[in-house]
């Protein structure tokens, strides 16, 4: 959800080469656990998204990814949205049905 | 002195006293036995220094061996005989004991005692037929006792006196134990005597790993008893010898024993004075062979500790260069640590940046380097000069800088560049001493570390484990998703004839939903076998995220759950929906994650001392975005097992509560589930928007349940009544008012919420706007 400072700069919103890796943190407000991913620049999140739901044991349709304000789409990828290495995405569990 | 003249008296009256040696015979050789004796003649028998010694040899000797010596036997200089009597004795003993211990294997524990039993009485009737004027035999424990030799009349072995065999040590390095692949505790070198038989005999070996990775002798219960003990125990056996960075005069030994014979003779006193003069003793004999000379970095005693206009270092700092012998290699901004040498080759070295070096290592080593120079290497871990013996180059010559790593937060290198043996050249290493010497120095001026069991010193990179922990956390967690498995391509919708038609008809009317009237034909449309949303497709909508045409169905179903998809979706497609007071920024609509946010920070808000000092910056895209941006109120939706409005006057500080069904929950938990919100939305604000929070600063919000509004009794419609709660509240509560409502109005504008999302939302996305 925080982006770095540095994402207006001209050097983040340069084109990434096809090959181009990025790291990225997913944070989880409620117990405060981090991790971490390394992903191509131009690799959908869904992939992102799935492989954290896997790990933390959850379902895909139950989180919410939040990166700078917004909901992230599963057809996003980093380069989309300017991300850059060690940028933060917050998870949030939806709050249910009623 | 009448009682002692008396004595010969009283002997001569016992029977068979001439058979048996008396106590004149034993003690009072000088003294004369007449009765004529006078005074002064006793005094001096007694106190003249000549006969002194001879009297204490002989009490020596009686106490030893009272019914074989004699009197008259004994002299100053038998020394050489009493050591062999005192063998004999051992030897008498030791095959005592043995024919003790296979009795007691041959017999079962009754007979045993039995025969214990028979040998007491024995010795009682034996003890009972003493002449009174005899005295009893010493009876030594099973285990020999150590005994006290004279160094000077200390005869060596037989086997010692054969010409010696000039021999070779092979230098072992066990398997190190499984660790990081930092640098290890302790490194472990065996060294093995040879017969001198084969060419090679310096290759390297690999034995087993020793079991006791913290004992320098594994063979022996203790090192100082290994080192000195009989010089042949250490010939005829190898023995391990562990290199610990402490304890590198281990190796001065082996080379001692491997050059030079043992001349002298190691007594049993083991004091630490005498153990460290031994060992000066052994380091000075441990001079390298002539031949050997060239390959040899100045690392013994030659090249001592010196700072760097070549005076000895003097004190404590020369007693940490010793301490740090072997452990790390520190270059100019580097630190190398050779952590082992495996096979012909250099492994496991690790190279540390410059922040890391642990500046009371360099500091301290840095008085034997000369400053400013271009040399690289401060010291390498060559504690075991049989390493350099053997030309294993340690990386610390000008090679460095192929295994520098020029990122200051690199890690480590985890398996560096080998470097073979047979490339290393004798020149080489000679032209390199200079810029090793004075750093693996444990000899010379300096005081010789005594060599004790002891556990090894914590590695001096521990500083770099802790600077860089969180580094190698991130490295260790990183999960690498690949890039090779794309997700599947979806297939694009196309809409069909009737989507067409309805999306036509759609188009003609002008926001039915902004007028609260319902569009009856479309109403029709969806009410007749839901023909245009026959297809189940996705719509990946700019603002709302995803959806499908079941998400529409459910929306419009009345009493059908509402989920919170559903809020957010709704939520979203009402900021952006810019009415006249959300362009003057006045209201924002906010998602249901806004209160998980809070919900999810409730834990770290209670236990932070300073919450003022808590950051929120995951929230400052939702209060600055230009769309919701948060100036003085804020609608959004709670929902704790059904939905509830919240209109957030942030100018006021207060809550209100827009509550379908008021009468579910009573004021105490409502007051619990507001609590948090309550309290941490100052904090927020202050910390966001600071110009909104000047009026009540960081005073809790305070907050009321709305009445006289629309109790929906029914399941499944409060979320949707929630949010047409929040939109009449934004818009002023425009007629029928919020109290007006009726069940079938909720389901109206439900139907309502579902086609308004699809003109708004999924109609831009396959027709164009302008036809």
């Amino acid at each position: 959800m925080m982006r770095s400072s540095s994402a207006t700069s001209f050097a983040s919103k340069r084109c990434r080469a096809p090959q181009e890796t990025i790291i990225l943190k997913i944070t989880n407000l409620e117990d405060g656990a981090i991790d971490i991913y390394k992903m191509g620049a131009h690799v959908h999140l869904k992939k992102l998204m799935l492989a954290y739901c896997q790990r933390r044991n959850l379902d895909y349709r139950t989180l919410r990814f939040i990166y700078n304000g917004s909901f992230l789409k599963p057809r996003q990828t980093p380069a989309q949205l300017l991300m850059q290495n060690d940028d933060t995405i917050v998870t949030l569990m939806e709050r249910g049905t009623a | 002195l009448l009682a002692f003249r008396q004595i010969p008296a009283l002997l001569a009256k016992l029977k068979h006293t001439a058979e048996l040696p008396t106590l004149l015979d034993i003690s009072g050789v000088d003294i004369p036995t007449h009765g004529s004796v006078s005074l002064a003649d006793v005094h001096d028998a007694e106190f003249s220094t000549s006969n002194t010694n001879a009297r204490r040899t002989r009490k020596k000797s009686v106490v030893l061996n009272a019914t074989t010596t004699s009197p008259n036997e004994q002299s100053n200089d038998s020394f050489s005989h009493q050591l062999q009597q005192l063998t004999q004795q051992l030897h008498a003993l030791t095959e005592k004991h043995n024919n003790l211990e296979q009795m007691s294997s041959k017999h079962n524990l009754r007979n045993l005692s039995s025969i214990r039993l028979r040998q007491s009485r024995k010795k009682k009737a034996s003890s009972s037929q003493l002449p009174t004027g005899a005295v009893p035999t010493h009876t030594f424990p099973p285990t020999p006792p150590a005994i006290r030799l004279n160094p000077s009349q200390w005869t060596p072995p037989a086997t010692t006196s054969a010409p010696p065999i000039s021999p070779e040590y092979t230098l072992h390095r066990p398997s190190p134990p499984a660790k990081t692949n930092f640098s290890p505790l302790i490194s472990q070198y065996g060294v093995e005597r040879h017969n001198n038989q084969g060419a090679d005999a310096r290759d390297y070996v690999h034995p087993s790993t020793p079991t006791d990775v913290h004992t320098s002798f594994h063979k022996s219960p203790s090192t100082i008893e290994v080192i000195l003990q009989p010089i042949h125990a250490l010939r005829q056996n190898h023995a391990i010898i562990t290199c610990h960075p402490q304890a590198a005069s281990h190796n001065v030994v082996n080379h001692w024993l491997a050059t030079d014979p043992p001349s002298t003779i190691l007594p049993a006193e083991l004091s630490d004075n005498y153990i460290q003069s031994v060992l000066k003793e052994l380091s000075a004999h441990a001079a390298p062979p002539t031949g050997e000379t060239a390959l040899h970095p100045k690392t013994d005693t030659t090249t001592a500790a010196k700072s760097s206009n070549g005076q000895p270092l003097e004190g404590p700092d020369k007693e940490q260069v010793d301490n740090n012998v072997g452990d790390m290699a520190v270059v100019d901004k580097a630190v190398v640590d050779m952590t082992a040498v495996e096979g012909n080759s250099v492994e496991n070295t690790t190279i540390l940046g410059s922040n890391d070096v642990d500046c009371s290592v360099v500091d301290s080593q840095a008085q034997c380097e000369e400053r400013g120079t271009t040399s690289k290497v401060l010291y390498s871990k060559v504690m075991d000069r049989n390493i350099v013996d053997k030309g294993v180059q340690s990386d610390h010559h000008g090679n460095v800088a192929d295994h520098m790593l020029v990122d200051k937060d690199a890690v480590a290198v985890k398996s560096a560049k080998k470097v073979p043996l047979h490339s290393i050249s004798a020149d080489t290493l000679k032209a390199n001493n200079d810029s090793v010497n004075m750093k693996t120095t444990v000899e010379g001026n300096s005081p010789i570390p005594v060599l004790t069991e002891q556990t090894p010193s914590p590695p001096k990179t521990k500083l770099y484990y802790r600077r860089n922990a969180r580094r190698i956390v991130l490295e260790e967690e990183t999960q690498e998703l690949s890039n090779g498995s794309p997700p599947p391509t979806r297939q694009s919708h196309f809409p069909s004839q009737m989507e067409t038609l309805l999306a036509y008809a759609m188009r003609k009317k002008t926001s039915p939903s902004r007028q609260y009237g319902f569009p009856i034909n479309t109403l029709l449309l969806l009410g007749s076998a839901y023909t245009p949303f026959s297809n189940n497709s996705t719509h990946y909508t700019k603002d709302c995220g995803a959806f499908d045409n079941n998400f529409l169905l459910e929306l419009a179903a009345s009493k059908s759950w509402t989920s919170t998809r559903h809020m957010e979706v709704l939520m979203a497609w009402l900021r952006t929906k810019q009415t006249s007071m959300e362009e003057e920024e006045i209201i924002s609509f906010c998602d249901p994650s806004l209160i998980g946010y809070f919900l999810a920070k409730q834990r770290k808000f209670s236990a932070a001392k300073a919450p003022k000092r808590l950051r929120w910056d995951e929230l400052r895209p939702i209060a600055e975005a230009p769309g919701s941006r948060w100036v003085k109120d804020m609608q959004t939706l709670y929902e704790k097992k059904y939905w509830v409005g919240l209109a957030i006057n942030i100018s006021i500080g207060s809550i209100e509560i827009l509550d379908p069904l008021p009468s579910l929950k009573d004021k105490r938990k409502i007051a619990t589930w507001m609590r948090p919100i309550c309290e941490m939305l100052p904090y927020a604000v202050n910390s966001l928007c600071t110009q909104a929070s000047q009026g009540i600063g960081l005073t809790p919000y305070v907050w009321h349940v709305v009445q006289d509004i629309y109790v929906n009794a029914r399941t499944g419609d409060c979320g949707l009544v929630a949010i047409k709660f929040m939109e009449m509240h934004a818009a002023g509560d425009p007629e029928p008012h919020m109290f007006g409502l009726t069940d079938a109005m909720v389901d109206d504008f439900r139907k309502q919420y579902a086609m308004d999302l699809y003109r708004d939302l999924v109609i831009p996305l396959y027709f164009n706007p302008t036809v």
